[in-house]
């Protein structure tokens, strides 16, 4: 019953309480990117947690085995593996998503999430605590994304949900429900270009901030490299010359 | 000559690495505090762009596509290049000490920046030759670095404002970033009017 | 002993991680690769029978070089007795906001544009982007022939104003594909 009880704690930390975006500031270049529209925030959601599903369960049941020495490359050999087959599957049953991602598809690999998740979860933990680690982790992710692609698409091109069909396509149903389009007549455009990427995640970023605020829980911070895989290897926290403030948290390996 | 001036100047104005492709933000956000490990890291990532270009590119060209192996680029690619920055580190350790004083403390950080195998694939994507792809990434780098130094100058002026509670930190910068991020899209078309 | 641990344990265990990861994507490459490749060719047909309805097949795509420079792909559009009825180009266009457009233009055996569609663009979303979903738009250029131009420059297309740029690219790459016609008609390349 314990045993129970913890599973689904590692599951729901990651949706709201440890949720990779907006609370570990993780993975901010596919946010940033992919939340253009809803459809794809979608797409990339389940592609990037289908990989850290994967690859959590898969270094898990290898943490006895792979020497400590060589495990970054270790995990990063798996993930790419993963990626690559979820891209090709990607590029073989749903193209319109693979033409829609483009090269954020295959960079998945340097998400920091999945990295982050292999070193500080997987690594040490059981198999099926490491499984729905990754999958709350992933659908953390995803909820992030759609959020961010909601208010981006709805108000930056009037639309909603446009081109879900590609997707739906994939459980047999073809040419259902399209989206919604035309909702608005002059969108504010600069919300799906660059500029409205970075201000809208300002945005939900000072919301979920003010959210933890009122829990009496510490806002999200960029901790700079602290957050980052690479941390362990980095002579940068040693100097404290970036991250001035942030003492290092580990002992060299 | 005028085909190559407009990939460098497009990945360093039009198509800006972190303000118009957002790859490399985590730098950007992370790392953009003060100016000199701004433009350290900066320099750091021209050159590690640079010579991971020069690495993949025959690799790619030579065994991957010659081969029908087009389908293990990525993961060849990330280890060429984790492997890559694990040898200059050591190279410049024990040969180069200065430049491994300026540079070298900012490596380890790079090997898993989206922007590196970014523009490595950005290449293979558009199907550059070998002297694109190499003008590419340096432009793409320099790029990354001119977005970083003036990012660097709008968050030490960010540190004395009096700003609401709400958006003290992350997302303040985030919209400051936007800002920034608003100047480079008036750059839209200035590539082909001037080389046009 | 020592040395053992520390240098072959990890090299064979990464070496072996390694292995297990290129066959298990070799596989995968095996099963995906001939549905990848039937989308693309998909696409393709598809995009050219648009631009050429009259069309019943299409040859393989040949490259060419045109006076100005600039390669342009075509394939012979074949009715279905086998005669040819057009070419359909893929030809890109320069001068536009964000760069390089590129097109699927059907011309017919006269010399005459049948249809335009878009094939890549990065236009301003909001404005010519928007040129790009319109029918009507790219519908200016049926029945061009000789040498696409804008009103302003004399001729007969209607530049959209706002999107002067985007127009710009567009009758470029549709000029590329009249310029493809004219060099094949010329030099007879069958």
């Amino acid at each position: 019953m314990a045993e129970k009880k913890s599973l689904g704690r590692e599951f729901s930390k990651g949706i709201i309480a440890e949720n990779p975006v907006l609370r570990l500031v993780l993975g901010t270049c596919p946010t940033l990117a992919v939340s253009v529209a809803v459809t794809n925030a979608i797409g990339m959601g389940i592609a990037a947690t289908l990989v850290l599903v994967c690859s959590n369960v898969v270094i898990s049941a290898l943490r006895k085995v792979i020497p400590s020495k060589v495990r970054i490359p270790a995990y990063i050999v798996v993930i790419a593996s993963f990626v690559t087959i979820v891209q090709l599957f990607v590029k073989a049953f749903v193209p319109a998503l693979d033409d829609a991602l483009g090269v954020y598809l295959p960079l998945i690999v340097v998400n920091c999430i999945i990295l982050g998740r292999a070193e500080a979860f997987a690594g040490k933990n059981p198999i099926a605590a490491s499984f729905f680690d990754g999958l709350g982790m992933g659908l953390g992710f995803t909820l992030a994304l759609i959020v961010m692609a909601s208010i981006r698409e709805l108000l930056g091109a009037g639309t909603f949900l446009d081109g879900i069909s590609s997707l739906t396509a994939l459980f047999g149903q073809t040419g259902g429900f399209d989206g919604f389009k035309n909702i608005f007549s002059q969108p504010m455009g600069i919300l799906t270009l660059a500029p409205g990427g970075f201000f809208v995640f300002g945005v939900v970023m000072a919301l979920a901030n003010k959210l933890a605020d009122r829990k009496g829980k510490p806002v999200a911070e960029l901790k700079g490299c602290a957050n980052c895989p690479m941390a362990h290897s980095c002579s940068l926290i040693d100097k404290e010359v970036v991250c001035g403030e942030n003492k290092k948290e580990e002992s060299a390996v | 000559m005028k085909a190559l001036a407009m990939i460098f100047m497009t990945a360093i104005l039009t198509e800006n690495f972190i303000l118009c492709k957002f790859l490399g933000i985590c730098p950007f956000l992370g790392v953009s505090k003060k100016l000199n490990t701004a433009v350290g890291m900066s320099l750091a990532v021209i050159f590690v762009m640079a010579i991971a270009t020069a690495v993949t590119y025959p690799i790619n060209q030579g065994l991957l596509v010659k081969y029908d192996l087009e389908y293990l680029q990525t993961i060849v690619f990330i280890l060429v290049i984790a492997a890559l920055v694990q040898f200059v580190e050591i190279v410049l350790k024990k040969f180069i000490p200065s430049l491994y004083q300026a540079l070298g403390i900012y490596l380890p950080l790079i090997t898993t920046n989206c922007a590196v195998l970014g523009v490595v694939l950005l290449n293979v994507d558009n199907g550059y030759g070998f002297a694109q792809s190499m003008v590419n990434s340096v432009g793409g780098g320099a790029g990354f670095m001119v977005a970083m130094v003036m990012f660097a100058g709008v968050r030490e002026k960010l540190e004395g404002c009096d700003i609401p509670k709400a958006l003290k930190g992350l997302p303040i910068t985030l919209i400051a970033a936007s800002l920034v991020s608003v100047s480079f899209q008036g750059f839209t078309g200035v590539v082909e009017g001037i080389f046009g | 002993m020592n040395k053992i641990k520390e240098f072959v344990v990890p090299t064979v265990t990464l070496f072996a991680i390694c292995l297990v990861a290129s066959v298990l994507l070799g596989l995968t490459d095996k099963v995906t690769a001939p549905r990848i490749e039937k989308i693309a060719y998909e696409t393709q047909q598809n995009a050219m029978k648009e631009v050429m309805p009259d069309a019943a097949s299409f040859n393989e795509g040949k490259e060419i070089v045109l006076e100005n420079g600039i390669s342009v792909e075509y394939s012979k559009a074949l009715s279905s007795d086998g005669s040819i009825v057009g070419y359909a180009v893929t030809s890109t266009g320069k001068g536009g906001y964000g760069g390089d457009i590129k097109l699927m233009v059907g011309v017919d055996i006269g010399g005459k544009v049948t249809k335009v569609s878009v094939l890549e663009q990065e236009e301003t979303a909001s404005i010519g982007g928007k040129l790009m979903n319109q029918e009507a738009f790219l519908n200016r250029f049926i029945g061009v022939e000789g040498f696409a131009a804008l009103k302003k420059n004399g001729g007969t297309v209607d530049a959209v104003s706002g999107a002067t740029k985007t127009s710009t690219g567009l009758t470029d790459a549709v000029n590329n594909a009249l310029l493809c016609w004219q060099s094949l008609n010329k030099g007879e390349v069958s």
